[in-house]
């Protein structure tokens, strides 16, 4: 069971990211810039701890007495409140500002998901894009609260710190920043080289584990028939440790990198002690200004990291947002403008389509339906029917000839929604009355539903009340009532109901056409033969149209059919 | 030269101690299981750590010595050996570091496959849950993140040791120089370790809440997603994102407040230790003046309070955070893997294998009243049922369920006392929505396990011929996930041929045709006695063309209105 064939939804680019974030933050220019003020004066505040440590060294070798002991200790004490009220402040208003982004942006996602072609998200998986709306929402959201504030605080820290050194005497800074500077960009360098394709392919394998996990939830009912739990457990276990063999990775990258951050620290220290030697000696320098500059250069460690390491959750981060983003940039559901048909509720012609190169689906196939005309589609399973009918839907965009017209489509995959029975309904009529959802369940005849114990507010789908398949299936119904368009698919929508159901819903699907036209592609051949006009199918063409009073006494496939349908039935 | 990269994560998971989970286990203890799974790695790993730590405070301590030694000695000779002296000391907190980190992730990894692998076989127990599952993507988020949060709690017991060791030898280092100081470092430390424990209440709170929306709103977007061929059809994707954005928008709000008392909860700490500094700096700062420092032990004290910041605010705020999420966490892992099982009892018992007798004897249910029915072996038999009591038999007869009153037995003996996956192996309940899953058609028909004559003999019997030739690759033509590229009827069909694929000595199938045409459901009803050989099956069908080949019909409906 190879992923090999599975086609992935695409990344973004780094620009398409930057310009969704752009977007996303538009009209917040304030708050931003009042956050980056509050994060700066937060590291300012910070500054006065080291300063006031520096001038207590000052203060005992010059004996300046006890009352600038305590005066330094109040300037520490007052530099840590203000640092902690703005940097709080500033980290509260990062991450409001962060996780308004990220919401914008993930609901963007699902929106885009929800409309990308269904062969594009066939293909891809629906876990690839639950796995991209959650995983990597989290990784984002977690690494955004460290990486804002380190960027605007550490780099001032950074930035007033080396300034800090410079005036002590330019020669610190010089020899310092000469053997430091080249292995911390070098550093880099070989992080930006290494670490991304190790993310990536982090993200991936937790895609690949979720999409195991769901499949195998979605079908617990044959997991357990064909006691295939230890199979499936094995496969989600598989894909789980995976995740940790690349996480491992990762980890050896970071330290790799640390490794490599610790040789320049100790190279600047080690020039700092040699250069501080040198002044010493050559009575250039006193033995407490190469004491300050080493405290000032201990002090960059902290923030010299945090902006390294940040880096690093920067590049999990950008691995995680470009799969967001790229599902928003995932080439566009067209849905190919139609024409409206003249006289007609659809009107299909020399329509073609292939899912694989070389094994067309359908070939050549035309199809007019009459306003208020109803069509039954009928043919053995894999003959197209149901590809023709998605393309007339608008489901599927044909690969070849043209399509007009506009219709609902209702298969035999039904999905009730968690939620409440109302949501379920005015899906596909946001703000519906209370009296129109009950009308379009009465015009079903969907009387079970009626008296479900809270009515309308009765909470449905995997969390609620179970209904049964046919119950399901009238629910699918009556939203076509409350969408009311010109034409309606039923494609075998009354199928997966078992036998013992149809007649019932054979009358819900006929209310739910009255009055607009419908194609319905059935095998249940007594429900065809119920059609203004029966079309036959056969290896994607169309091989008999008529009525079903022509086609049952002409000698051609139907006619075969009808009399397999009607042995034993009458 | 290439080093080798030493301490990857092996090929197969690192097994870790048992962790122990009962219906008294509460979230405290489970974090606290899970931090104790791993000592093989742990505890080398924390030894690793601490050494880390001590390296990192003694860079003061040697900086403040090469000033005292060499600075104000000029001696170039000292000058050297305090720069070696300096070299060895980062090289042994690098590589304690890069070594300890792993070795620690190792851990952490390892208890967090454990805990993935509890969650998952608990999902997947062929004795499934009582009641309603959750929705799959509440349980995918449990079964991700919050097992992530879990087992990161497994790192309280390494990254927190080294930190404590460099709080101590830091004390102990400045006891040394004065008491004072040590009394001050020693006493303080604690207090704000309380502090923090008191600060983080809120945090905990606010983090489970957060966490439930985060679930919530990817556990709507898998339902939405799931749903995607309904909406995309009605034209109602619009609808449905809007759904999304108000779970998202109240994952939002949840992240907001959390994100305020992450804000208070860490501006509280930074003034606590600035604040410890602020008094320490002036005991020094006063000691030294009165002579009982000397400059340089003063340059010590002050490089170390500079270096304590950061294990400090490392245990007030990465274990405190941590060990918050893992216990909100914890709950949640908790409400899967202390889901009950379904009622029905089990024994050890296995069916002989071959051929056997079903009998129903007097069984009552909800919607079955006192059914007796026996099903010999080789026979066929149709039923005819409603829904409800179709569902009824299914449940017992897979083995999920017990009746209120009667007897289900196979070769004679009651269900009760077969193990239940030795039982579903010989009598074969096969839902009527059938899932496909993802892999090749051979995979799905065959699951790996079935032999290859069995394959095509089944394939052929569910009337697939067809489904391969056109398939672009064969057999081996990739179905897609839940089949999708199959259409509704070729699912049907594939799945039939897996069933009959496994050869059960029982196989029971629910309207297994409803998707097929006429002509190939009387194909499949034609070829159906043949693939099954010896083995005896039970249609449960109104299709008059698969009731036709039955050697008798049992009809519910007619029995329940006569």
């Amino acid at each position: 069971m190879s992923d090999d064939t599975r086609e992935t939804l695409p990344l973004a680019t780094a620009a398409q990211v930057r310009s969704e974030v752009r977007l996303a933050l538009k009209g917040g220019t304030g708050k931003v810039v009042g956050v980056v003020a509050l994060l700066t004066l937060g590291a300012a505040a910070g500054l006065a701890t080291p300063w006031a440590l520096g001038a207590l060294v000052d203060a005992v070798a010059e004996s300046q007495g006890a009352e600038r002991i305590w005066l330094l200790a109040a300037t520490i004490a007052a530099g840590a409140l203000f640092a902690a009220l703005f940097d709080g402040l500033g980290q509260v208003g990062a991450t409001r500002l962060v996780e308004r982004v990220l919401a914008s942006t993930r609901e963007r996602m699902v929106a885009r998901g929800l409309a990308l072609p269904r062969a594009a998200l066939e293909r891809a998986g629906a876990g690839d894009l639950v796995s991209r709306a959650g995983d990597d929402v989290a990784v984002i959201a977690e690494a955004a609260p460290m990486v804002v504030p380190a960027v605007t605080g550490s780099a001032f820290t950074i930035a007033t710190t080396v300034v800090g050194i410079a005036v002590l005497d330019w020669r610190f800074a010089v020899c310092a920043l000469v053997l430091v500077i080249p292995v911390y960009v070098t550093t880099l360098r070989w992080h930006r080289r290494n670490a991304p394709q190790i993310y990536e392919a982090e993200r991936a394998a937790m895609a690949t584990r979720a999409q195991h996990l769901l499949a195998s939830l979605r079908g617990i009912e044959t997991v357990h028939a064909f006691n295939l739990s230890g199979i499936h457990g094995k496969r989600i276990l598989l894909a789980s440790w995976a995740v940790s063999i690349w996480s491992v990775r990762a980890r050896t990258v970071v330290n790799g990198f640390f490794a490599r951050i610790n040789l320049a620290e100790f190279l600047g220290m080690s020039s700092i002690l040699v250069v501080g030697f040198l002044l010493v000696r050559e009575g250039q320098g006193t033995v407490g200004a190469a004491t300050t500059a080493m405290l000032f250069f201990l002090r960059l460690f902290g923030p010299i990291n945090e902006l390294m390491f940040v880096v690093d959750e920067l590049q999990s981060a950008l691995a995680s947002m470009r799969r967001i983003v790229g599902v928003i940039h995932a080439d566009e559901f067209k849905a190919a403008e139609r024409a409206e048909p003249v006289d007609a509720a659809a009107d299909a012609s020399g329509i073609r389509f292939e899912y694989v190169a070389g094994h067309p689906v359908l070939d050549d196939v035309s199809l007019r339906i009459g306003a208020q005309e109803t069509v039954a589609l009928v043919g053995s399973s894999g003959a197209g029917k149901s590809t023709l009918a998605a393309i007339i839907a608008g489901v599927l965009d044909t690969a070849g000839g043209t399509v007009s017209g506009t219709a609902a489509l209702v298969t035999q995959e039904v999905h009730v929604f968690d939620g409440t029975l109302r949501e379920n309904l005015d899906l596909v009529r946001p703000g519906a009355s209370d009296d129109e959802l009950l009308a379009a369940l009465r015009s079903v005849g969907a009387e079970s539903l009626l008296n479900l114990p809270e009515g309308l507010d009765t909470g449905i789908g995997d969390r609620g009340t179970e209904l049964t398949p046919a119950q399901a299936q009238s629910l699918a119904l009556a939203r076509i009532v409350l969408l009311d368009p010109p034409l309606a698919v039923l494609d075998e929508a009354t199928s997966e109901a078992g036998s013992a159901d149809s007649a019932a819903l054979d009358h819900a699907s006929a209310a739910a056409l009255d009055g607009r036209a419908g194609l319905l592609v059935a095998h249940r051949l007594d429900q065809a033969a119920r059609a203004d006009r029966i079309v036959v199918m056969e290896k994607g063409r169309i091989v008999e149209e008529g009525t079903h009073e022509d086609l049952a006494n002409a000698d051609g496939p139907y006619a075969r059919a009808w009399s397999l349908w009607t042995r034993g039935r009458s | 030269m290439r080093l080798p990269v030493l301490l990857q994560a092996p090929a197969d998971p690192i097994p870790v101690r048992p962790i122990r989970i009962d219906a008294a286990t509460t979230p405290r203890r489970l974090t606290l299981r899970a931090i104790a799974a791993a000592p093989r790695q742990m505890v080398p790993a924390a030894m690793l750590l601490v050494m880390h730590q001590v390296g990192e405070s003694l860079v003061p301590v040697i900086m403040g010595f090469a000033i005292d030694q060499a600075v104000a000695t000029g001696d170039p000779v000292r000058l050297a050996l305090c720069v070696a002296l300096l070299g060895a000391d980062f090289a042994l907190l690098s590589f304690s570091y890069r070594f300890g980190s792993r070795l620690g992730l190792l851990g952490i990894e390892a208890v967090q496959h454990r805990m993935r692998t509890l969650v998952a076989d608990r999902l997947l127990d062929p004795k499934g849950v009582k009641g309603r599952a959750g929705l799959p993507g509440v349980s995918l988020s449990i079964a991700a993140t919050d097992v992530n949060n879990l087992a990161r709690a497994v790192s309280i017991a390494a990254w927190p040791v080294g930190e404590i060791a460099a709080v101590l030898l830091t004390g102990t280092v400045l006891m040394v120089l004065s008491w004072e100081l040590g009394l001050i470092v020693l006493i303080g430390v604690p207090l704000l370790l309380l502090i923090m424990d008191r600060a983080g209440g809120p945090l905990r709170r606010r983090s489970h809440d957060q966490s439930a929306l985060a679930a919530e709103a990817s556990g709507k977007a898998a339902d939405l997603l799931a749903g995607y061929r309904v909406l995309s059809g009605l034209g109602a994707q619009g609808a449905a994102a809007d759904r999304y954005r108000k779970a998202s928008r109240d994952a939002l709000a949840g992240s907001l407040r959390a994100a305020g008392s992450q804000g208070v909860y860490t501006g509280s700490m930074n003034l606590a230790s600035g604040l410890f500094v602020a008094g320490l700096a002036v005991v020094a700062g006063l000691r030294a003046l009165n002579g009982d420092l000397t400059v340089g032990q003063l340059i010590t004290i002050v490089g170390l309070t500079q270096f304590i910041i950061g294990p400090l605010s490392g245990l007030a705020t990465n274990a405190g955070a941590i060990w918050a999420a893992a216990l909100a966490s914890a709950e949640r892992v908790l409400s899967i893997l202390q889901l009950p099982h379904h009622d029905a009892a089990h024994g050890d018992a296995r069916p002989e294998p071959g051929d056997g007798k079903l009998s129903l004897t007097g069984v009552r249910t909800a919607n079955l009243d006192g059914l007796d029915l026996d099903i010999a072996p080789g026979e066929c038999v149709g039923l005819r049922a409603t829904p409800a009591a179709a569902a009824d038999l299914a449940a017992l007869l897979s083995g999920g369920a017990e009746p209120d009153a009667g007897a289900v037995a196979w070769q004679g003996r009651p269900f009760a006392e077969y193990d239940l996956e030795a039982l579903r192996a010989a009598v074969l309940v096969v839902p009527h929505h059938a899932a496909l899953f993802d892999g090749s058609i051979l995979d799905n028909v065959g699951l790996l396990t079935a032999d290859r004559e069995a394959v095509d003999a089944a394939l052929d019997a569910a009337d697939c011929a067809e489904i391969i030739d056109a398939a672009p690759n064969g057999l081996d033509t990739e179905v897609g996930e839940d089949g999708l590229r199959l259409s509704g009827g070729q699912r049907q069909r594939i799945a039939l041929a897996r069933a009959l694929a496994q050869r059960p000595p029982l196989l029971v199938l629910q309207d297994p045709t409803t998707a097929v045409d006429s002509v190939t459901e009387s194909r499949i009803a034609e070829r159906l006695r043949a693939a099954r050989g010896n083995g005896s099956t039970l249609l449960v069908t109104d299709a008059p063309a698969l009731l036709a080949v039955c050697d008798r019909v049992v009809d519910l409906n007619a029995k329940a209105t006569a």
